[in-house]
């Protein structure tokens, strides 16, 4: 408490004083851990009500799926309130570290890959496996975040922006090989970070118009003739255009209020991942336009809890920490939900708490935990 | 201080510059426009289709229903043996998805898969390689213990991890006796198509309707399962007699294993219904693969050829091959019977009072005829003299039977023609057979008739019939002058036994009286005795009989189409063996002597199997002087032209000659006459023999 006193700057005793109350070390962000359990909470229903039908016939107990959901769940909930108990500080020792770690295992999980015949994501660890692109996002947030805050002279010249980037383009380059979706999100996030910590925004932005550019040739050019771009502009007649279509029919049946919690017909067979990536189609057609803008709204807040954070981060790595788990959070569900409704071709993440998934969730609710370790470090001006 | 200041901005950390803070809220204003967008995206999918998909989506479920398949009925013989039947089998499905899910999974079942299904590593990687998919079929028509094994291993600890392997359940037609009676019986193609035989014939009553496994959402939206069964085909029983078949086609094979002929058709009847016991064509093919061109094998004078045309042959020319040995000779091939006529011409007279078994005539070699001198083949011996009826028909006197049919003239012998069904369908229950137009061609009606024609068709020559013909005719001679429709199905069962239908035997008219059947029984009886029929006798049997031989056109090529009809006992027929033999690899063609022989051969093994009493007491063992029928040229000198009736005009009366069907097909009417027949059948009654037929033996 002390140490906060003696770095921050004040013009008069009094105001000094009155902040001083509030940037307590026990100083908890309640509405972000409020909105982020009733996300969870929400995630594992809809996991419940998508998966149960599969579960069956797969012979597992109808609640096979909720139930781990609702473990790794707790897991995370927990681990997420450890991380928020630990001053984020230390991540900036370790951040290289964690990158070159970040950048191992998206290589072994490619190696797996290959040697067991088949495209995998997963890497095993005794009877549990995870997914090194998960670990990834968090990692390259805090390395980004640091970095941008230690070489920020860099930033000043394109050549300083290429050096930085070197090693997460590595990290993201070998992602892609296996899962491109991810790799965009990634991307994004990178990106936005040193958007947001370039003190020379023109060459941002035209690094912004040159990647633009060179994606729209891509999809006019080359990807046009692909599977994917066929399935989004003709997903009737694609014949990768099933899941598409299937998703597109149960967000058109959904209504304004949908047929009810439970009661997805499209979850029934129909829908593939109904329970994975699928799963906000789900939640469209059981909850309706309602309930799917009632999501979209509890992302938001969540967003924007986390912009007041960064807002009043206690230094520029917490700021930017912020910024990449904003982008994070924010371009995922994009994906995500874009994906289901069609609005961009068809590729895989998930849906961020909600969709089933172990690894996803733990990863996140510890992202999660960064942020409210930012929080209870708050210095508002 | 400045200093102290300065000195604390370095330690200080960097803040969060309002400007950056200003570009982080530029980036969240961004997200919060994507959000906006997802937003409105849903809400236009909703408004601009969302009735159309609730609709889809509610029709979706509908699609959740199987087929079970139905089971195509067998075909029994009359002893209730199989002769053909459906077996169950199973195609294995792959769900690469499944599979692939799980590590543990999926070795497990790989590891299965290569057990228990011999699939290789390659197999199982291509099964695999769409990660995506739901279907693929690994293994087609596996059997019950190979999927039932794999079950219990499922039902095991380790076998319950198999995960994306299931069976559709399919029938395949199996012939269990391979070639046996075959073309009686046709085949399928594509499950449950029936091509020739019954199973074309009874394709609609065989087939049953499919039945099928609907799942629906009920009022709770749960699923609810129901099943609408397969209806199983009927089973038909025939009156073929497996053991029948099996003694016919042993002798017959083992005649051309000896002797050797084009062909040798044999069909067995009960002259008591007219029903067909056996059927054989000497070249056969195997109903379970119907396709295997093994069966054209003779068609070919060696290997080399045969190779040469399996390589090269076009699908047409394959299937113009195959069509040959799938066509049946007995229903669908007219031929100039020959002497075997006689009967008929001679029953005719009786019937009518033109005659009676106390007349005799005299025979001097042959007669004059309108312009021609028509032979007997007795007129190189100075003729047969003074023959009694009997003795007409024992010596198969040509003279005698002209003579009967000038006193009968034309118009009571074609009112004969016409009672014993020649030139008509016998509307036998097998596809194949020609029209009544097109049969109606091959013989010379009252208008036709003319001296020269009524005199050469008394004897069977200038006519045409089949050999389902003649053998119809000859059971309403013999039976006491019943004539039947000839048939082969004599009942339709459905699955669980009951009888859906009986089809008895239908009498068409009656041809002679009791009294005249008798006669003829006699004097048949007295050819095989003492006349040309005598290597047609088997010890202790009272047989009746009697040869044929035919020149086959055009005339004095030295190729004959020889013949047997015989019956046994005498006193109350039992069954009627009919055989003729195309052109048979021996010397002098002309001999009749190949058909009796196989008459005897097969009536060795089939009397006393059927039971037939032994009545004949006074049996001469010796019958090595027995003379043959011997075929001589008709005319002395050319023979009128177009001597056959139809024969420019009919396609059925030449396939087995040469150049055939096709070259005479220009001719004006010969198109118009089978049109109809060619239209239904397609091109799988192709009946042009082609060349290659004729060539391979006419070289040797």
């Amino acid at each position: 408490m002390a140490r906060v006193d003696e770095r921050r700057p004040s013009k008069n005793r009094l105001s000094k004083r009155r902040k001083q109350v509030i940037i307590r070390d026990d100083y908890f962000d309640y509405p972000t851990l409020f909105i982020i359990i009733v996300i969870v909470l929400f995630g594992v229903m809809m996991v419940y009500s998508s998966s149960s039908y599969r579960a069956v016939l797969e012979g597992e107990s109808s609640i096979y799926y909720a139930k781990k959901q609702a473990m790794y769940g707790f897991l995370g909930i927990l681990g997420m309130l450890f991380i928020s108990k630990l001053d984020y500080k230390w991540l900036t020792r370790v951040s290289l570290g964690f990158m070159w770690l970040a950048i191992v295992l998206c290589g072994i999980v490619l190696v797996i890959g290959t040697a067991s015949h088949g495209a995998t994501r997963w890497i095993p660890i005794g009877s549990l496996q995870f997914q090194p692109s998960e670990i990834a996002k968090p990692i390259l947030i805090v390395y980004m975040a640091d970095v941008c805050v230690v070489q920020a002279r860099r930033l000043e010249t394109l050549k300083g922006i290429a050096n930085i980037s070197i090693l997460p383009l590595l990290c993201i380059g070998l992602i892609a090989k296996e899962n491109l979706s991810t790799a965009i999100v990634c991307f994004a996030i990178m990106y936005v970070i040193m958007f947001v910590a370039s003190p020379n925004i023109k060459y941002m932005l035209l690094l912004a118009v040159f990647g633009v550019v060179s994606a729209i040739l891509f999809v006019v050019t080359v990807g046009y003739r692909g599977d994917r771009f066929d399935a989004w502009f003709h997903p009737e007649t694609s014949e990768h255009g099933f899941q598409t279509m299937q998703s597109l029919y149960a967000i058109g049946s959904g209504g304004i209020f949908g047929r009810g919690l439970g009661q997805s017909i499209q979850k029934l067979g129909f829908l593939p991942e109904s329970h994975n990536d699928m799963i906000f189609s789900v939640v469209c057609e059981e909850l309706g336009i309602f309930g799917a803008t009632c999501v979209i709204a509890l992302f938001l807040m969540l967003i924007m809890r986390f912009r007041y954070i960064a807002s009043n981060a206690r230094e520029r790595f917490g700021g930017l920490l912020m910024t990449g788990i904003i982008t994070h959070l924010a371009i995922q569900l994009f994906v995500n939900i874009g994906v289901v409704t069609n609005t961009i071709p068809p590729t895989g993440v998930t849906l961020p708490f909600i969709s089933y998934g172990g690894t996803s969730l733990v990863f996140m609710l510890g992202e999660m935990g960064l942020a409210l370790s930012v929080s209870r470090y708050m210095e508002p001006r | 201080m400045a200093n102290r200041r300065r000195k604390k901005k370095q330690n200080k950390v960097k803040k969060f510059s309002a400007i950056m803070q200003a570009k982080m809220n530029l980036c969240t204003i961004a997200f919060l426009g994507l959000f906006a967008l997802l937003v409105g995206r849903i809400l236009w999918i909703n408004l601009k289709d969302g009735k159309k998909y609730e609709q889809r989506v509610l029709t979706q479920q509908s699609y959740s229903s199987s087929i079970i398949p139905y089971r195509r009925g067998d075909i029994l013989d009359s002893n209730g043996t199989t002769l053909a039947t459906t077996e169950k089998v199973y195609n294995m499905i792959l769900e690469p998805k499944n599979i692939l899910e799980k590590e543990t999974n999926r070795d497990i079942t790989v590891r299965a898969l290569k057990d228990y299904f011999a699939m290789t590593q390659e197999e199982i990687d291509d099964a695999l390689s769409n990660p995506d998919s739901f279907y693929y079929v690994a293994r087609k028509k596996l059997n019950y213990e190979t999927v039932k094994k794999f079950k219990d291993y499922r039902s095991t600890d380790e076998g319950s991890k198999i995960r994306g392997v299931y069976f559709e359940e399919e029938y395949k037609r199996i012939y269990p006796n391979d070639n046996l009676a075959c073309h009686l019986l046709g085949f399928t193609v594509s499950g449950n198509v029936g091509m020739y035989g019954v199973e074309e014939n009874y394709n609609d009553l065989l087939n049953g309707s499919n039945g099928r496994q609907y799942t629906y959402l009920n009022n709770d939206y749960g699923l609810t399962e129901t099943v609408e069964p397969a209806v199983n085909g009927y089973n038909l029983v025939t009156s073929i007699d497996a053991n029948v078949q099996k003694i016919v086609q042993e002798k017959v094979d083992e005649y051309m294993e000896k002797e050797g002929a084009k062909n040798v058709s044999v069909l067995v009847m009960n002259p008591k219904n007219c029903n067909v016991m056996a059927l054989y064509n000497s070249h056969t093919f195997n109903p379970n693969d119907a396709y295997d061109l093994d069966s054209i094998r003779y068609q070919f004078s060696s290997d080399e050829e045969f190779n040469k045309f399996k390589d090269k042959a076009t699908d047409e020319e394959t299937v113009d091959a195959l069509n040959k040995v799938w066509r049946n000779f007995v229903i669908c091939d007219a031929f100039e019977p020959g002497s075997t006529y006689k009967t008929f011409t001679i029953s005719g007279a009786l019937q009518e009072g033109i005659v009676t078994d106390k007349d005799t005539f005299f025979c001097d070699g042959g007669e004059k005829v309108d312009k021609y001198f028509i032979q007997c083949h007795s007129y190189y011996a100075g003729g047969h003299g003074t023959v009694s009826l009997s003795g007409a028909l024992e010596n198969s006197c040509n003279d005698a039977l002209m003579q009967i049919a000038a006193r009968e003239g034309a118009s009571n012998f074609d009112k004969y023609q016409v009672l014993f069904g020649f030139g008509q369908s016998t509307n036998i229950d097998i596809p194949g057979e020609p029209d009544n137009d097109s049969f109606s061609t091959v013989v010379y009606h009252e208008d036709t008739l003319n001296e020269t024609e009524l005199a050469t068709s008394s004897f069977g020559q200038g006519v045409c019939a089949s050999m389902m013909q003649i053998g119809t005719a000859f059971c309403s001679v013999i039976n006491g002058g019943n004539f039947y429709e000839p048939s082969v199905v004599q009942k339709v069962v459905d699955d669980k036994g009951n009888v859906i239908d009986t089809l008895d035997s239908v009498l068409v008219r009656k041809t002679v009286s009791e009294e005249v059947s008798e006669i003829m029984r006699e004097e048949l009886f007295q050819v095989v005795e003492q006349g040309t029929g005598r290597k047609a006798a088997v010890e202790g049997y009272k047989i009746g009989g009697k040869t044929g031989t035919a020149e086959k056109l055009p005339r004095n090529n030295g190729k004959y189409i020889i013949s047997f009809i015989g019956f046994a006992p005498v006193e109350e027929p039992q069954v009627v063996i009919y055989v003729v033999v195309d052109e048979p690899h021996t010397e002098d063609q002309s001999s009749s002597a190949a058909s009796s022989f196989i008459f005897a051969e097969i009536a060795k093994g089939l009397f006393p199997y059927l039971n037939i009493y032994k009545s004949n007491d006074n049996f001469d063992l010796d019958n090595s002087d027995a003379e043959d029928e011997m075929a001589t040229p008709i005319y002395e000198g050319e023979a009128p032209e177009n001597d056959v009736a139809g024969w420019e005009d009919n396609p059925y009366t030449k396939t087995q000659e040469e150049g055939g069907y096709g070259e005479i097909d220009e001719a004006e009417t010969s198109g118009e006459e089978s049109s109809d027949y060619h239209d239904e059948s397609s091109d799988y009654y192709d009946d042009s023999y082609d060349d290659s037929y004729d060539d391979s033996y006419t070289e040797e």
